[in-house]
């Protein structure tokens, strides 16, 4: 195994971190549906990875596999791929919600807050 | 069409559905309010787009067997790569921003929340005391 081998293992790991990194600075406000999107996106490609990943140490490992299971090890490693891109894709839609719905959150903090100020007012 | 294009294929469309998700939802943020980090990420989302919708393009020639055209998408196709994945680093960098943005709005959001409510409550149990004082 080479350093280019171990890079083009490793780089879907870094992207699946940042995925992670993202949903979990987006879970910290409010948890609504777009953040819960995130997270389980993250997590559901960071599983396709590491499945990924795994099938290709294998075949490193055991070079020539029997015909059953070499049929069977290209239907996992085509289905990991085919859920590592569609968790990327939700993943992209809870981007999407969250600033579908971010003017609608910031709108509701100014709102508090006037209506803090005005009640701290009253209060004086 | 065989296995390997229909794959090409897929896994264009699916990347173009990802840039078109990221330019709707830099659009939603520039209308709302336009700051530096928003228009990096609809900047990177533009690049993102036009750089995988270039590549799915380049990629149609081979797909369709005009080999005459096969050197000339292979030219470009670099380019566009490089378009695209300076795009997908400037949407990842805005969409850090904005998740980041989420989080602290959200946390000010229920703290906020929780202030008002106790001002109220200290409002209405000063009018009652006021109320029964008269």
């Amino acid at each position: 195994m080479n350093f280019l081998h171990l890079a083009a293992y490793l780089i879907p790991f870094g992207i699946g971190a940042g995925m992670l990194l993202v949903s979990l600075l987006a879970f910290r406000g409010e948890r609504s549906l777009g953040a819960r999107i995130l997270l389980t996106s993250a997590i559901a490609f960071l599983i396709a990875v590491s499945i990924s990943v795994l099938l290709e140490v294998t075949l490193v490992w055991v070079s020539n596999l029997e015909y059953s299971l070499h049929f069977g090890w290209h239907f996992a490693r085509e289905f990991s791929e085919l859920i590592s891109l569609s968790s990327m894709l939700t993943f992209n839609v809870g981007i999407w919600l969250l600033a579908k719905r971010m003017p609608a959150l910031r709108k509701r903090a100014e709102a508090l807050e006037e209506k803090v100020q005005r009640l701290a007012q009253s209060r004086t | 069409m065989n296995f390997e294009q229909f794959e090409l294929l897929l896994n264009c469309a699916v990347y173009l559905a990802m840039a078109v998700l990221l330019l709707f939802a830099s659009r939603h943020l520039l209308r709302d309010r336009p700051s530096r980090s928003h228009r990096v990420f609809a900047c990177g989302a533009v690049c993102l787009t036009i750089g995988v919708l270039g590549f799915s393009l380049s990629y149609l020639p081979l797909v369709a067997g005009w080999y005459s055209f096969a050197h000339f998408s292979r030219f470009i196709f670099f380019s566009l790569l490089v378009l695209s994945a300076v795009g997908g680093l400037l949407t990842v960098f805005g969409s850090l921003q904005l998740c980041a943005l989420w989080g602290s709005t959200g946390r000010r959001v229920q703290e906020l929340e929780e202030l008002a409510s106790a001002l109220e409550r200290e409002e209405s149990r000063a009018s009652g005391q006021q109320i029964s004082n008269t």
